[in-house]
């Protein structure tokens, strides 16, 4: 999935201080198919809101984002909810989990959408990120880093051509997080996708190409 | 579906949607008895209103001293027959033929109705009269059977008076169109014996009418020459029943006609008037419940605000979230419908019950008549949540 932004820049950045980015205001800035992308920087300058915009969430910014060529301005409500489904998957920072459903239902819910993953390989990636014993655990039961390990096989259990992981592993323990991180990679390389994760540093991710927002 | 239960209905109140959908059920009931309610009486006062129209009259001059001196004729005369169809009121006249020969009705005793015999008379109108839509209303030469159209008062007089004083079976108005009695004309030291069959009552009429067919040949074959068959009472097709000009005319002449066929309008349009009153503080009571059944359901929808964009944004489609809310609230409909379907059922078996314990004789709406009302009703309201429901949503991204 090709994906170019034109001079974008989130309206509420325009009232702040001077923006000294490498993906802002841009004339040209592309994320090319079948790459990986880290954006990082401290909180607040909006790495969050980049990801919400090309997710289609946000709708509140100036400048111009095509997506395979079409400007997401003119996309319909239907056109994202089936870009959603077989096109771009997102895990999102606030996770947007369902605390009253357990893992399973939690998992389900979007799985049975897509009809992608069979459950034994739902078990199989739960069980690689550590959390198969919380299966049938409600999620407003467990830590937020075991959330995290949820959202992130919610987010494998459809078909996509860009990943998008916003601070995915904040909340997670080193040994973990390899885990994790390796099932993401793994499932983006069998879909062939393109990966923009998010983070607060540019410390790891060896083989991503960096950009400051 | 399980999963979208626990999301989006089982962390709210239910009180308010509770509260409203009984409101609905009190708005369904009132509105669909008093149509119930509405026909019913309609049916009783207009009963025979399948038989005659409803726009004529029955008149004829008032009986006085004169009329029993022998002094004064009661039948009208040509020239005042001909001044009555000249007047603009009259569509059309027809004038009734009573008998010139002796009739005895007489039935053998069975085991329902008592064997009886009584003189009788009749009197006919046009057996081709434009109002009788009877199919039975006519009569052939040699025909073994005569229609016969009777009054409702006389088989009210039967049963509430005769009936009750000698202890005989009471006879309903479906009944008695099952029953043939023998009727035998003499005259002319000649007789013959017919069956009679009544295939209609009137309250409008007080007479006991056979097709006009069967008059003319009996009066010409039974009949006494020397008594005049002529037109007593005169039936009169006309546009208004309640226009002035009538009364005017009649009282002018001296004529009378059938009260109670106008008292029987009077009330019929007060009770219109009363049970217009009861539907619309039945629909009041309806766009009131089902305002709060709206507000209930969009105070479901903001409860859910959050569980509803998550679930847009995994990929759910806008008609996905709205066909829970449609399927919820078909249920809900679904059960006002049956609870209301047997809460008429009761209401109107009550209060048939107490119209017949008075004396009339009623006829229930209609099954399919109440499901019709009920799911075009519950259509509506379907149909203005969904609209409702959707506009809700589509403000959630």
């Amino acid at each position: 999935m090709k994906i170019i932004l034109n001079n974008l820049i989130p309206k509420p950045l325009l009232d702040g201080p001077k923006v000294n980015s490498e993906v802002w205001l841009l004339p040209l800035f592309s994320f090319s198919e079948h790459n990986k992308y880290l954006i990082y920087s401290q909180s607040g300058k909006g790495k969050t809101s980049l990801l919400s915009i090309i997710y289609g969430l946000r709708t509140d910014y100036e400048g111009v984002v095509l997506i395979n060529g079409n400007n997401i301005r003119e996309l319909t409500r239907n056109n994202w909810v089936s870009l959603r489904r077989n096109k771009i998957s997102m895990l999102f920072q606030g996770l947007n989990l369902f605390d009253q459903l357990t893992v399973k239902e939690n998992v389900m819910l979007k799985n049975t959408l897509t009809d992608f993953a069979s459950e034994s390989n739902i078990l199989s990636w739960l069980d690689e990120v550590g959390i198969k014993s919380l299966y049938h655990k409600k999620v407003g039961e467990i830590s937020y880093g075991q959330k995290q390990r949820v959202a992130i096989v919610r987010a494998l259990c459809q078909p996509f051509e860009l990943l998008m992981l916003d601070e995915p592993f904040s909340h997670i323990d080193e040994e973990n997080r390899q885990h994790a991180f390796s099932l993401v990679s793994t499932a983006v390389e069998e879909q062939k996708a393109t990966l923009i994760l998010s983070s607060l540093n540019d410390k790891q991710y060896i083989d991503f190409q960096k950009f400051r927002i | 579906m399980k999963s979208l239960i626990k999301l989006l209905w089982s962390n709210n109140n239910k009180a308010s949607i509770i509260l409203s959908t009984f409101g609905l059920l009190i708005g369904y009931f009132i509105i669909l008895i008093s149509i119930n309610i509405s026909l019913m009486v309609n049916n009783t006062i207009n009963q025979d209103e399948t038989l005659f129209s409803k726009d004529f009259l029955v008149i004829n001059k008032k009986v006085s001293f004169l009329n029993t001196i022998s002094m004064a004729k009661s039948e009208f005369s040509e020239k005042e027959l001909n001044e009555i169809k000249q007047q603009p009121f009259v569509k059309s006249l027809s004038p009734f033929i009573s008998n010139t020969f002796k009739i005895g009705a007489y039935t053998e005793a069975t085991q329902n109705i008592p064997g009886f015999y009584t003189e009788l008379f009749f009197q006919s109108i046009p057996s081709d009269f434009p109002n009788i839509k009877d199919k039975r209303w006519v009569w052939k030469a040699n025909q073994q059977e005569i229609p016969i159209i009777f009054p409702g008062d006389y088989l009210k007089l039967y049963n509430f008076g005769f009936a009750k004083s000698q202890g005989l079976p009471q006879i309903s108005a479906e009944t008695i169109g099952k029953v043939s009695f023998n009727v035998k004309i003499e005259g002319q030291n000649e007789d013959k014996i017919f069956k009679a069959r009544i295939i209609g009552l009137t309250d409008k009429v007080n007479s006991i009418l056979v097709p006009k067919e069967f008059m003319v040949w009996a009066n010409k074959k039974y009949g006494n020459p020397d008594q005049n068959p002529g037109s007593s009472m005169l039936l009169i097709e006309t546009d208004n029943t309640s226009d002035p000009a009538i009364f005017t005319f009649l009282k002018k002449h001296n004529y009378e006609t059938n009260k109670q066929r106008i008292k029987n309008s009077k009330t019929s349009v007060l009770l219109k008037i009363v049970f217009s009153v009861t539907l619309i503080i039945g629909l009041l009571i309806t766009v009131l419940s089902l305002l709060l059944f709206i507000l209930s359901l969009n105070l479901i929808i903001v409860k859910s605000k959050d569980e509803i964009a998550k679930l847009f944004q995994i990929g759910f489609y806008l008609n996905q979230v709205l066909s829970f809310y449609g399927i919820f609230l078909a249920i809900i409909l679904i059960i006002i419908n049956i609870a209301v379907l047997v809460m008429i059922y009761f209401g109107i078996s009550f209060f048939s019950d107490t119209l017949s314990s008075a004396g009339f004789s009623t006829n229930s709406t209609d099954f399919f008549i109440n499901l019709g009302f009920a799911l075009a009703l519950s259509f509506i309201i379907y149909m203005i949540n969904i609209v409702s429901l959707r506009y809700q949503l589509r403000r959630i991204n």
